[in-house]
């Protein structure tokens, strides 16, 4: 809940705690003013967010509209993330982790396999997510990358790193536009080490 | 689209000038070499390109930094589709400064970050370049901003800067699909990126390279 002047009576949203497991991708909905915490629970694996507003699926979150938002090419505590009409969907308002990648994209089920990892890939895990909520956007963007450690030099060479073990580390956004976030657990096909252990998605009124 | 035309001479099957801060589109096929030149200097130029026969594959700039593992283009760097396939590849380049990471402005660049609704735009100017193909904007793809010139900081920061391209410069991709192809010299005329003053490119297909001395300038 934001400390809003009151016009109305605001009633209470639902609280929601989903767990996606590898591989897999799941929808939740979070609403203005709520927040969104993202753990990984094991603490060295990626996880892979996409949002699409419930007003309009033709304005979505861009990790591309989010980082010109903000001259920035990593993501940053207090960070607005905006949509592809540049407004901001939501904020960075805690983070653990630090180190997160606004610049690859999603990994598919082909692309993994080329790499030599079994399972889904996140283009194919969030397809099936969406498809099982009856959400069809007419676009599907590129991933905002949590937890996914891709350096950047100042010659814009990327290096991706492994991460971890720091089991627990978590995101919590505050949310500005009543969305429907798609969470995915995906392997990516980086050669790094990573974990396939659960990702955990809640949505609350408090920290 | 423009039409695309063998010149007398049968050197360049499409030439145009595109004026600053409007779009042109044209195709190029497999083999054929794609020259962007920078007229007047310090413009950066959308591109944008589809498969001829799928216009759902699309340059990527997300796919070709993956695939480079840079933010940046050198010569010899391959350019990649949506579907993970080489579209095209640097064969020359005047410059070495080029951006793939900042979306088109469109509407709403100008509108909410500067209050200035219903200024020219790189989006509309690259779907009304493509409006053959039917292309929802939201199909428009992604872009390359060819000469847009967006340093890294040592803190992961983008810095504003005008390009450095200077007057004639040019750069030269080798299609390796049949592609159709969309140019916008931005028209960003409120912060640096183009000189504050967008300007004229023009745009070359051909067989081979063009010799820096053969492209017609102005």
């Amino acid at each position: 809940m934001l400390l809003m002047k009151p016009l109305a009576a605001a009633a209470p949203q639902p609280e929601t705690t989903v767990v996606v497991a590898h591989g897999t991708a799941a929808v939740v909905t979070a609403r203005q003013g709520q927040l969104l915490t993202v753990t990984d629970v094991g603490g060295s694996r990626s996880a892979q967010l996409f949002g699409f507003t419930r007003a309009d699926r033709r304005e979505f979150l861009s990790v591309h509209h989010t980082r010109v938002f903000s001259n920035s090419y990593v993501l940053t505590l207090g960070m607005r993330l905006v949509t592809n009409r540049r407004r901001p969907l939501m904020v960075l308002g805690r983070d653990s982790a630090r180190a997160h990648d606004l610049l690859t994209p999603a990994s598919t089920t082909a692309g993994l396999a080329a790499a030599g990892r079994d399972g889904a890939g996140c283009e194919e895990a969030v397809a099936a997510a969406l498809a099982a909520a009856g959400i069809a956007p007419p676009k599907r963007p590129d991933p905002i990358n949590l937890f996914l450690n891709v350096a950047i030099r100042t010659d814009g060479r990327l290096t991706p790193h492994p991460s971890g073990p720091a089991p627990g580390r978590f995101v919590t956004f505050r949310v500005l536009i009543d969305t429907d976030f798609v969470v995915a657990a995906a392997a990516t096909d980086f050669a790094i080490e990573e974990g396939t252990g659960p990702i955990e998605v809640r949505v609350h009124e408090t920290p | 689209m423009a039409d695309t035309h063998r010149e007398p001479a049968g050197r360049f099957v499409c030439d145009q000038v595109v004026p600053g801060g409007f779009g042109a589109g044209f195709p190029a096929a497999a083999g054929q070499h794609v020259t962007i030149v920078d007229l007047h200097g310090e413009q950066a130029v959308d591109f944008v390109a589809v498969a001829a026969e799928d216009p759902g594959e699309v340059l990527s700039p997300v796919h070709t930094r993956r695939r480079n593992m840079s933010i940046f283009l050198r010569i010899g760097d391959r350019l990649w589709s949506n579907r993970s396939r080489p579209m095209f590849e640097v064969v020359a380049d005047d410059v070495g400064v080029h951006d793939s990471n900042v979306p088109a402005c469109d509407p709403t660049r100008y509108a909410v970050d500067f209050g200035v609704p219903g200024h020219r735009n790189c989006l509309d100017n690259l779907c009304e370049a493509l409006s053959p193909l039917g292309l929802d904007p939201l199909d428009v793809p992604e872009p390359f901003n060819f000469f847009q010139n967006g340093p890294v900081t040592a803190d992961g920061r983008m810095a504003l800067a005008d390009p450095t391209s200077r007057a004639g410069d040019r750069l030269v991709l080798r299609a390796l699909l049949d592609v159709v192809c969309a140019v916008s010299p931005c028209p960003q005329d409120i912060i640096p990126g183009n000189g504050l003053v967008p300007s004229d490119v023009r745009v070359l297909v051909s067989a081979d390279v063009p010799r820096k001395e053969d492209v017609p300038c102005c």
